[in-house]
């Protein structure tokens, strides 16, 4: 690692994020002996721990300058939310039981795996602040944009709360003794990361809007 | 955001003014340089303030900087 360049180690270990990142959702349904979700879990928070010493070492590109902070932002907010929400879906049965959250296992477990994906999220965002330090990272251009999407996002959260409550006013006795409190509750958070994803979303694509006619 | 009915002439004074960097204005106005960029687009119309603190910066008037052209 040590005769890479700088950059070529940062693309290195940002590859070895993306495998821990997949052994993380996949790794459970494997028919192995390994505990290959676990592995994920500990090479991504190491790999994302490596990817930003890499980064300060990386002198800012051209590229890198083109785009504002608050578009890296919003970017690294469209891949994390929605990696939480893959990861919330995938584990969405672990929510069925009438059991309550704390008194379940599966639960817990879903909990810590989404839980250490919110903070390296935070801690990425965290670091790129650090290595934005003395820059000015939002402007009344920037609160436009955050405005504009954040209204979308509100948007699509009454859309999906809708949907919830007539999917709940107009199902049947039996079939809603199936959904469980906790699987309702996890609908309800979902809800809410939709609207977050979507904010970040409509962000990300108006700053790309605004950089792709300025080019 | 969409395009708007104000012009400037940021691009023309910057040059003007010793070929002042994209970035050294936005220092100057406390904005980003995408805003600048977008600015120099015509994709952005900025807040009377910030059109003030441009004007500053190029050391020329308002009107100097932005031109707006009424709607048909």
């Amino acid at each position: 690692m040590a005769a890479l360049s700088a950059r070529n180690r940062l693309v290195l270990w940002l590859l070895a994020a993306g495998v821990g990142l997949a052994l993380f959702f996949t790794g459970e349904y494997r028919d192995l002996e390994l505990p290959l979700g676990w592995i994920g879990t500990v090479l991504f928070v190491a790999a994302t721990w490596f990817s930003v010493d890499a980064l300060y070492r990386v002198p800012q590109s051209e590229e890198e300058a083109a785009v504002a902070p608050g578009e890296w932002q919003a970017w690294i907010g469209v891949a994390f939310v929605g990696a939480i929400i893959g990861a919330s879906l995938l584990q969405a049965d672990v929510f069925l039981p009438q059991v309550p959250i704390g008194q379940n296992p599966a639960t817990n477990k879903a909990g810590q795996s989404i839980g250490t994906l919110f903070v390296a999220w935070l801690v990425l965002a965290h670091v790129l602040k650090q290595r934005w330090a003395g820059k000015v990272l939002a402007d009344e251009r920037d609160t436009r944009i955050e405005l504009i999407a954040s209204q979308w996002g509100r948007g699509a959260t009454a859309f999906c709360i809708i949907g919830i409550a007539v999917l709940l006013g107009f199902s049947d006795t039996d079939r809603l003794r199936e959904f469980s409190y906790p699987f309702i509750a996890q609908m309800l958070m979902l809800t809410l990361l939709w609207g977050l994803w979507f904010d970040q979303l409509v962000a990300a694509l108006l700053y790309w809007r605004d950089r792709r006619a300025a080019g | 955001m969409s395009g708007t009915t104000i012009s400037n002439d940021i691009r023309r004074l910057r040059f003007a003014r010793g070929e002042m960097t994209q970035q050294a204005l936005a220092d100057a106005c406390s904005v980003t340089r995408q805003t600048i960029i977008a600015l120099e687009a015509g994709r952005y119309a900025p807040s009377l303030e910030l059109g003030f603190r441009i004007a500053d910066a190029l050391g020329v008037r308002i009107e100097d900087v932005f031109q707006w052209s009424k709607p048909q």
